[in-house]
């Protein structure tokens, strides 16, 4: 889970944002928001956060398909923050939110 | 006593691979040559902690375990009773079990659709709309001097792609090539590169429509396009224009992004120009190691590539209305069978919160987050490892998949148990009438 729990930034952005590498970051986009660790990444990026396709970003990403069936998972705007010890879901705490509305079941 | 399969398919990614040789000592694998780092994690390590080794059915906030019969049985009669239900996932099974996936949800009259429906679906479209040049990976190997990943990143995502069939391949005509990576991103790919141009977010069109003006000799009258200048575009379209086959592999960077479907038509519309110059094809990084096989199937089966609806007792396909994402936004599938793929972890949050509140059943080897908040869970074999099977790779190109050790006791194929539950359905409906 630590591989796709985690967010990078080019070293621009996380002395502009106040980021050190391994703090947690809050990302906001207009469809929600999610806790990760911030890594820095080596190379050209500028005003980009690059995080890894998982259950962690599912609710900050697009899910408009624009009627062609494909919902918008890379370049939404997003504002990245720190957050000193801010608390990384773990996967049961992702998915008892998703059955949340269920009512009937959980583990 | 130890025993080498040579000649094996990775069922990994759609590269597959067909040159591992594994070795199984005592019915595992114990040592794998010639994969990627996906490859040997996942053939190492199929059979982890993970694997489900009995039929599961939700008895409350817990599974009871069950025989492979009551759950089918309770499979079947969940579907038959729906009224929309969703068939979804097939991208990292056999065409075989596809097949008769195909076979289920036609007897049903629910919708089936593929995991092309939010990575390559675009793609689908774009080529419905303009065509497609493109040729084998082999050809690509053979003969390509101009490689163009856009919006792709092969050395993370496809490990072994430029090792087999472009810039770090050598071909029978060719051996040196060039490489140019288009991205957002300075990725691992980006830093191979002889030429790496870095584009603002979502403007892949406007620049794919540029490189249209520029090898045709034209001007444009502004300095940049996307961030990036005219010159450095000049240069691009030169390299193009030059080479003597050239190739584009494209990636969900431009299937994901603003502008979608017309992304692929701008990039397919470039290389058919091309072609008037030189020789150009264009090819889509298709993602898991069978979703090009879903595709297929599914065209041969019922006339469209994905996103088939069977509700009205045939075929219809209309991405955006009868694609999986569009039918658990609207909130309207009232039941879902999941094989081999993982839409909890993989669809928009709203999405998988509709697709949980359906009576659910999953048929996958591993507990993945979508078999835990299922009701019925059906454990499989490992396509590839422990069935055979056939796939086609990215360029369309079928190839064995191949039965390299036993399967847990009692385990049966995606194909197996999506025979049974076709056999069910169809004795409830004619109990039924």
């Amino acid at each position: 889970m630590e591989n796709v729990t985690v967010c990078y930034l080019d070293e621009d952005s996380m002395k502009k944002l106040g980021i050190e590498e391994g703090e947690t970051v809050r990302i906001s986009t207009k469809h929600g928001s999610t806790i990760l660790k911030a890594l820095k990444f080596h190379g050209e990026q500028p005003n980009i956060v690059f995080v890894p396709y998982s259950p962690w970003i599912n609710n900050i990403v697009n899910p408009d398909t624009n009627g062609v069936g494909m919902p918008s998972l890379k370049g939404i705007p997003a504002e990245v923050e720190p957050v000193k010890g801010g608390h990384v879901l773990k996967l049961e705490e992702l998915l008892r939110g998703i059955l949340g509305s269920r009512n009937d079941g959980g583990f | 006593m130890m025993e080498v399969f040579k000649a094996v398919t990775c069922p990994v990614c759609a590269c597959l691979c067909d040159d591992l040789e594994v070795t199984v000592d005592k019915g595992k694998i114990v040592d794998v040559k010639n994969g990627c780092a996906f490859s040997k994690s996942k053939l190492l390590n199929y059979n982890g902690k993970q694997r489900v080794l009995k039929p599961l059915i939700r008895k409350g906030n817990d599974f009871a375990e069950v025989s492979y019969d009551e759950a089918v049985k309770q499979a079947a009669k969940l579907l038959t009773e729906a009224n929309y239900p969703l068939f979804y996932g097939w991208s990292m099974t056999s065409c075989e079990a596809i097949r008769v996936g195909i076979e289920l949800a036609e007897e049903i009259g629910g919708v089936i659709d593929t995991t092309s429906t939010i990575c390559h679906g675009p793609s689908t479209l774009g080529i419905q709309d303009v065509g497609l040049v493109s040729s084998t990976l082999g050809q690509v190997r053979h003969r390509a001097d101009l490689i163009i990943y856009w919006g792709s990143n092969p050395l993370i995502a496809h490990p072994r792609h430029m090792e087999r069939y472009t810039v770090f391949s050598k071909g029978r005509f060719q051996e040196k090539r060039k490489l140019v990576v288009v991205d957002v991103r300075e990725t691992e790919t980006a830093k191979k590169a002889d030429l790496f141009i870095r584009i603002e977010p979502n403007k892949d069109f406007e620049v794919l429509q540029a490189l249209r003006v520029l090898i045709r000799d034209d001007e444009l009258d502004v300095e940049k396009v996307a961030g990036i200048p005219v010159a450095t575009l000049e240069k691009l379209a030169e390299m193009m224009v030059e080479c003597k086959f050239g190739a584009l592999f494209f990636g969900s960077g431009l299937t994901m992004t603003e502008g979608k479907n017309r992304n692929v038509d701008a990039a397919i519309s470039l290389i058919r120009d091309l072609n008037r110059i030189t020789k150009f094809i264009i090819m889509p990084m298709r993602g898991h190691f069978n979703v090009t096989g879903a595709d297929m199937v599914f065209t041969w089966q019922t006339g469209f590539p994905y996103a088939v609806d069977f509700s009205m007792g045939y075929p219809r396909y209309n991405p955006g209305e009868t694609s999986a994402i569009d039918i658990l936004l609207r909130q309207e599938s009232d039941a879902a069978l999941v094989v081999a793929s993982d839409p909890v972890a993989t669809l928009p949050r709203k999405a998988a919160e509709h697709l949980v509140k359906n009576p659910l059943i999953v048929v996958d080897p591993h507990m993945s987050a979508t078999a835990k908040l299922a009701d019925i869970v059906l454990p499989s074999t490992f396509v590839g490892i422990e069935a055979k099977g056939t796939a086609y790779r990215m360029d369309n190109v079928p190839l064995p998949l191949k039965k390299i050790v036993e399967p847990p006791t009692g385990i049966l194929s995606d194909e197996d148990i999506l025979s049974k539950i076709l056999f069910e359905v169809r004795r409830l409906k004619e109990n039924a009438s």
